[in-house]
């Protein structure tokens, strides 16, 4: 028996054998990853190896041995509790520190100098690390690197920063091992390639508990009620609701967005004033002394309900949660899992989870993904490939560090997932980019961020080194103003968006608390307590998530049922009425069909076009169907986008005819009409923004010169004008049109669905009304786009002077022009 | 206050008791003394960014040269005015720039030019001797007219032309979706230029019923004076 075992032999608990295996394979110096629920022992199963080997080795932990990565700053605390708890009680004579944005300056200071045994960190803390010299030195005897809720990482920039930042420890220490934490994916194979690179051939898969049961269960409205199409927040199951905590000892009321967290907690609070000391508020953008305090009670178990976010997706256990409640469409499958493992943490015990639909076809949604989550159609994570803005980062990164060599820079790089196929061109063109601006700037020697210096490459000035260390943490957009009381207490951040609406003296909600603004200034909202409790809820960018492919398939599959009078459960039964309207106005889509719905109001053509494909499939979809369509007739047309499908709005008639229809959502030719539709759109533009952020052309300003995000916004537009005009080979106005094909329009699912959708019969209905269908769409086109193929010259004719979004303007919009 | 409604890449416009042309190449043309004036040159803004490491492609000033040639050429301009900023800053103070403007200069050796110094000019300093411009402090005072950079400094009961505020305006579509253009925003008694140079940012601002608005629509200049919203 080993020491471990011996230790979990003290506290009467037992290792999992997916734990001992971990620690087995780790032993042999193999690397590999490791899935399992939330809060089944993965850290552990990970953190197990590396310390039974320093016990093995009576190691003193002088040095830096293990690397804890982990995505949230939020979670490194925690992370690092956890971990030091076992350090102790193991008596391992290491030290563990964690280095975020929140470590204070003296403590980074030191850990330049000198690193603890285990030091817990985010990609961006990591990268940042990479930029002081003496890189090599520092991480001299690494032996490990674990990366938490690899998942979440993977598909994303940060990811890829991650698997650089990796890379570089790689080439330091050949024997590195590395493991990788994930919740249960559709494609662990490819998470093992980001993951472990080149080397992921040799990578173990370890796999935990994952006939975990599950439970999930739909609140049903009242049958007399009549129940929303569209829209409604579902405040009217807050009885029900409140009747589900009341009965449990403590619950985790999941929302899909902040605003709603807001909205909950209120209504919450005001039903049950009793509880006010027991219930909690929790999302991202509350302050972190905050959150650290709901869920230290949280861990006590002195919590009646904490209302959150995705916030709380993650991280380490709450054992006392005993339920969980999810307001509103989970949108995916791992998404409804992952929340459902929150709660039933005792061994054998049943996660369960308590779905709330905020309108009628989100009951469907529910059902559909009970149904996806039994036969495990989980969604996959795609990563992220060669993206030039995180390369152009890195290389100033490590030529900060210790400078570097280019081949065999280019080397390193390539045992990436993200760039095993960068292309000596592309290489090239970062390089120069890097040195003196790209091609078009060779004429500019003033331009270098980084120099050659006798076959070195290392950064040009210190000025440009302290700059670039402070864009680092920038691929997270994290730019918001803080909310604070006068006498000094931070609440936490909010976007600009929503303060630049509101005047001095009017009322919000936030953290839970009705709130007066007194004045912003400095980045900073200053508020009091407001009397009344009534105030506009603040509305966070990036709220609302598309549904999920699988779980969209899912859906199609009950609508299909339906139309052939099956209802699987009661949730499809409870919507039967709705559906049979449906049905006598129009027609249920079976899953061999696309239904599109025509329809005249008030001289606007509306076309309906229901894919059941997702929200960012149809998204694209809609886009390219209106720019198909707009350059028939010159027109402007109106798209909106939802989960089910998209609609069309335009003063033209849009025919109804199915062989124009199939010409509209044929394959042909879709790359080259697709990049002519984001000219017509800004969506280029608007992805450029993030790359100029993370390439390095704009940036947030010094701590004693904030610039706000306006005006970053504002010149990184003005940089995408200019670039365009003046250097249109620019491989970053590139890769902004590929960011948004791939990610924002997802090609290949577009492409996927248009091939499929050619295989549907095409039903053309002439409804009166709007459907069940059509209605939510209808009812969301405040979020349309528009596209033209108008000339602006003939547009400004009918256009009026817009006085009223002169507010919006000062926010989205430079003011003058930034000084460098 | 009256206008001519055409669509062209100029548009005639009666403010201050004379007449005056107003471009889409962003100058404006006093006619009777064949005066052109621009604001906001921001000559330099370009190589300020890249002297702090940060890409901006070349090109900018020599496009800016160019569109200022084509205005002097085609409407024989005799006096230049530059209504402030016409250097960004001193980190942009850059020697290849500053022979591109000197080489342009000799070109046009018998072109008067005022520079009326603007905020920016003020941390930036003056344009070299080679520039050959008369430097002036705002507000000056010529020809019945004042010159400011920054209206605020305008005296009010004087016809006062100005730039720093680089005005823009939003138009409204039925649809609701909306469009910023670059303008010339006249007053019954100040008018404000767009900014000329190249590499520039706009501010929308909001016009009352008695200004003029002209907006740039690529190479065309429209009046837009009376597409305040009828429909509400």
């Amino acid at each position: 028996m080993n020491r471990l075992q011996q230790w979990f032999q003290e506290r009467d608990w037992t290792p999992f054998p997916f734990q001992e295996e971990a620690w087995n394979h780790y032993a042999r110096r193999r690397s590999g990853l490791i899935h399992a629920p939330t809060g089944v022992g993965k850290t552990l199963a990970a953190w197990g190896g590396p310390l039974l080997e320093a016990l093995d080795n009576h190691d003193d932990g002088k040095g830096c041995r293990v690397l804890w990565i982990t995505p949230l700053r939020a979670l490194a605390h925690d992370t690092a509790e956890n971990l030091t708890a076992t350090i102790r009680e193991l008596d391992l004579p290491w030290t563990l520190e964690c280095r975020t944005s929140d470590t204070s300056a003296s403590m980074k200071a030191r850990q330049r100098k000198s690193l603890p045994s285990t030091l817990v960190t985010t990609p961006e803390s990591l990268s940042l690390l990479l930029t002081y010299p003496g890189v090599d030195e520092r991480f001299r005897s690494l032996r490990c690197v674990v990366i938490d809720e690899w998942h979440e990482l993977m598909g994303s920039k940060r990811g890829v920063q991650a698997e650089l930042g990796i890379a570089r420890l790689r080439s330091i220490r050949p024997d590195l091992v590395t493991w990788g934490l994930s919740a249960t994916l559709g494609n662990l194979d490819s998470a093992m390639s980001c993951l472990l690179g080149s080397k992921h051939e040799d990578g173990v898969l370890v796999a935990g508990h994952l006939d975990k049961a599950f439970e999930v269960v739909t609140l049903l409205p009242e049958d007399s009620e009549r129940f929303p199409w569209a829209g409604h927040l579902g405040l009217r199951l807050l009885d029900q609701v409140i009747d589900h905590i009341e009965s449990a000892g403590s619950t985790l009321v999941f929302t899909n967005t902040r605003s709603q967290t807001e909205i909950w907690f209120r209504s919450l609070y005001n039903a049950r004033p009793d509880w006010a000391e027991q219930l909690a508020i929790h999302h991202g953008s509350l302050d972190q002394k905050v959150r650290r305090e709901v869920e230290q009670r949280l861990r006590e178990g002195s919590l009646k309900a904490v209302v959150c976010t995705s916030s709380l997706d993650l991280g380490v256990d709450f054992t006392p949660v005993e339920q969980v409640i999810q307001i509103g469409s989970p949108k995916g499958v791992a998404r409804l899992l992952q929340r459902a493992g929150r709660s039933g943490h005792q061994p054998g015990a049943v996660s369960r989870i308590i779905g709330v639909p905020t309108n009628a076809l989100e009951l469907m949604e529910f059902s559909a993904a009970r149904a996806a989550a039994i036969a495990r159609r989980i969604e996959p994570r795609h990563p992220i490939v060669g993206p030039l803005d995180v390369l152009i980062q890195h290389l100033v990164t490590v030529s900060a560090g210790d400078g570097f060599e280019p081949d065999a820079l280019c080397d390193e790089v390539r045992t990436t997932h993200a760039y095993r196929d960068l292309t000596d061109e592309e290489w090239r063109w970062a390089l120069e980019f890097v040195s003196f601006g790209g091609p078009s700037l060779r004429a500019y020697p003033e331009h270098a961020r980084v120099t050659p210096v006798d076959d070195r490459w290392r950064i040009s000035s210190s000025a440009i080194e302290r700059r670039h260390r402070m864009m680092i943490g920038t691929i997270t957009a994290d730019s918001a103003l803080r909310v604070k009381f006068m006498n000094g207490k931070t609440l936490g951040t909010i976007e600009e968006s929503f303060i630049g609406r509101l005047k001095p003296g009017n009322r919000f909600v936030f953290a839970g608390r009705a709130l007066e603004l007194i004045r912003v200034r400095d980045m900073t909202a200053y508020v009091k307590r407001a009397t009344s409790v009534r105030g506009a809820v603040p509305r966070w960018m990036g709220g609302r998530s598309p549904l999920s492919t699988e779980l969209a398939d899912a859906v199609r599959e009950r609508l299909h049922e339906a139309r052939h009078h099956e209802f699987a459960d009661e949730e499809m039964e409870w919507i039967e009425p709705l559906l049979a309207l449906q049905s006598r106005w129009s027609v249920i889509p079976a899953r061999d069909e696309v239904l599109m719905e025509f329809m005249t109001k008030k001289r606007t053509h509306h076309a309906y076009v229901f894919t059941l494909a997702g929200r960012l499939v149809n998204e694209g979809l809609s886009a390219l169907v209106a720019y198909r369509w707009t350059t028939k007739a010159p027109q402007t047309m109106t798209v909106t986008a939802n989960d089910y499908g998209f609609e069309l709005t335009s003063t033209h008639t849009i025919p109804a005819d199915e062989a124009s229809w199939r010409e509209v959502l044929s394959s042909d030719n879709l790359l080259d009409d697709l990049l002519a539709c984001l000219n017509a759109t800004q969506m280029t533009q608007r992805a450029f923004r993030d790359i100029a952020r993370i390439a390095g052309l704009v940036f947030a300003g010094t701590p004693n010169q904030r610039k706000s995000m306006r005006q970053l916004q504002a010149s990184s537009d003005l940089f995408y004008q200019v670039f365009e005009e003046f250097d249109p080979s620019n491989c970053l106005l590139d890769q902004s049109r590929r960011d948004v094909l791939d990610r924002e329009m997802e090609l290949t699912r577009l492409r996927e669905c248009l091939t499929e959708l050619a295989s549907r019969r095409f039903i053309m209905r002439h409804p009166q009304e709007f459907t069940p269908l059509a209605f939510p769409l209808w009812a969301e086109r405040i979020r349309s786009q528009h596209l033209s193929t108008e000339r602006w010259q003939d547009r400004i004719q009918r256009m009026v002077l817009d006085l009223e979004s002169v507010a919006d303007d000062q926010r989205n919009e430079q003011r003058i022009q930034p000084t460098p | 206050m009256t206008s001519e409604t055409s669509n062209a890449s100029s548009q005639r416009l009666e403010w201050a008791g004379e007449s005056w042309m107003l471009l889409a190449k962003r100058a404006a043309i006093r006619e009777r003394t064949h005066t052109a004036y621009v604001a906001d040159l921001h000559f330099g803004k370009a190589s300020a960014f890249r002297a702090a490491g940060v890409a901006v492609p070349g090109g900018t000033t020599e496009r800016s040269l160019a569109q200022l040639s084509q205005v002097i050429d085609e409407h024989a301009i005799e006096q230049l005015i530059i209504l402030g900023d016409c250097l960004h800053s001193k980190a942009g103070r850059a020697d290849s720039m500053f022979q591109t403007v000197a080489d342009w200069r000799e070109r046009y050796r018998a072109l008067d030019i005022v520079l009326v110094r603007g905020n920016h000019d003020d941390r930036a300093g003056d344009p070299p001797a080679s520039w050959a411009m008369q430097c002036v402090d705002e507000p000056w005072s010529a020809d019945g007219l004042v010159h400011v950079h920054d209206p605020d400094v305008a005296p009010g009961d004087q016809f006062t032309l100005a730039g720093h505020i680089h005005p823009a305006v939003r138009l409204r579509d039925v649809d609701r979706s909306t469009a910023r253009f670059p303008c010339f925003w006249c007053q019954p008694k100040c008018m404000i230029l767009p900014p000329f140079g190249v590499f520039t940012g706009h501010h929308v601002v909001r016009p009352r019923a008695s200004d003029s608005v002209m907006i740039i629509v690529d190479e065309e200049i429209i009046d837009v004076s009376r597409h305040t919203a009828k429909s509400r």
